[in-house]
């Protein structure tokens, strides 16, 4: 989905998943270590395990593509249902077709999944006649989490030392007695 | 030599410490000591992955994929045996303190959330009928689950006399006897 604030990057280890300017939202393969954080993370359930490499693969918007010609996906749809440009002219495309249809728009207008996603969907019908999920528009808590919690360490270290500390004077007194 | 040994405390339960808990915890056998080793690998890759991968990135697959994965399902067996020989043994049984069933809990929640993680999206979940549909509810958080409750395990092991506090109170312990072993045989 290419979303504006991608949980999936928030929710990697190694910093292999990255936003760039232009919209795509892309796994770097040499830093993949296949943990699988990212495809528990993603509410749209869009990276996948690959078995075969061990890493976790998703669309790459044809970055390799896309400056001279269209992803292939948008090239190759025998019914024209993809569109591929600027997210301001496409928006306004959406609008337009949503008005036609008295529809809906699924990843920005209506609602922004995750800040807003870069595959925008007209649709007859409302999202979750699609399976499309409620998602809000920030981080879920729980990618947070797992995010921060590492920060826990500092009351355990601290704690640590305290019993240390609490440990060496006991000692010291059982030695004077 | 023979006054090196101390006359168990009679007290019962025995007083909440260090060297009380520690105290008659002798090496009892394989799967006791395959159950350390592999919990310790297990603690030091998780970390490794979560506290360095944004400066080891990449190199730490293998460690992924064998050093927390692999070895992760060797645990797993280790670890059914453990409880098994446990609730088998009452000598067990007598060495393990509140804090060790504590940890156990922790450990099977670890457990089923690694195995969660691991078994993201692999289609071999779907053998049971209905099961991949019952558990994705709970497949956004399982990573957050895993990772989070290792920091909490570490915490509140530290906080009170269990997991860790144990395992540098043995350690000291066994340092300590043998070093005083040591100086006795010497003189
Ligand atoms: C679920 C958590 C744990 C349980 C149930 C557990 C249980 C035990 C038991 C019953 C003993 C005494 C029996 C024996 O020595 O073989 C022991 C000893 C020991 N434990 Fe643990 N332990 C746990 C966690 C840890 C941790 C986290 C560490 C270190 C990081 C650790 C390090 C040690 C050491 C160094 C010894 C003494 C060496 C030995 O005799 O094997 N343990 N543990
Ligand atoms: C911050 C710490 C940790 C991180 C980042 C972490 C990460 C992971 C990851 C990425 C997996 C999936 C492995 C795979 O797909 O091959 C996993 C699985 C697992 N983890 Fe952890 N883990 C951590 C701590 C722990 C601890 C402390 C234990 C237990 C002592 C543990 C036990 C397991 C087990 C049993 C599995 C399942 C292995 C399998 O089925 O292949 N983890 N963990």
């Amino acid at each position: 989905m290419h979303c504006h604030d991608p949980e999936c990057k928030e929710a990697c280890p190694v910093n292999a998943i990255k936003k760039f300017e232009e919209g795509p939202v892309l796994i770097d393969v040499n830093r993949c270590i296949g943990c699988k954080f990212c495809v528990d993370a993603c509410p749209f359930d869009v990276p996948k395990f690959n078995p075969a490499t061990g890493k976790v693969d998703k669309c790459h918007m044809c970055f390799d593509r896309v400056p001279n010609k269209e992803p292939a996906c948008v090239q190759t749809c025998p019914t024209g249902a993809l569109l591929f440009g600027e997210r301001q002219t496409m928006i306004q495309k959406a609008m337009e077709r949503k008005a036609q249809l008295n529809g809906y728009i699924y990843g920005d207008v209506d609602n922004k999944p995750l800040g807003g996603t870069s595959f925008i969907y007209v649709l007859k019908e409302k999202p979750s006649v699609y399976g499309l999920p409620n998602v809000g528009s920030t981080i879920s808590p729980a990618t947070s989490v797992l995010r921060h919690s590492k920060w826990l360490l500092i009351p355990a270290a601290l704690g640590g030392l305290m019993y240390l500390a609490s440990w060496r004077q006991r000692r010291i007194k059982e030695k004077e007695e | 030599m023979t006054e090196d040994k101390e006359v168990p405390t009679k007290k019962y339960p025995p007083e909440f410490t260090i060297t009380n808990i520690t105290k008659g915890m002798v090496r009892t056998s394989r799967v006791d000591f395959l159950f350390h080793l592999l919990m310790a690998i297990l603690l030091i890759t998780g970390l490794v992955i979560d506290l360095l991968g944004p400066w080891l990135g990449g190199s730490l697959l293998v460690i992924r994929s064998v050093a927390h994965g692999y070895v992760g399902v060797l645990f797993i067996i280790v670890f059914i045996v453990y409880i098994l020989r446990i609730a088998s043994s009452k000598k067990m049984k007598m060495v393990l303190t509140q804090t060790n069933t504590v940890d156990f809990a922790f450990y099977i929640i670890l457990i089923v959330t690694g195995v969660m993680v691991a078994a993201a999206n692999a289609p071999w979940i779907d053998i049971l009928p209905g099961l991949a549909a019952a558990i994705s509810p709970i497949g956004a958080y399982t990573q957050a689950i895993h990772v989070s409750l290792t920091y909490i395990w570490v915490l509140i092991s530290l906080l009170t006399p269990s997991g860790l506090l144990h395992g540098f109170a043995c350690t000291y312990l066994i340092v300590h006897f043998r070093r005083n072993k040591n100086k006795s045989e010497k003189r």
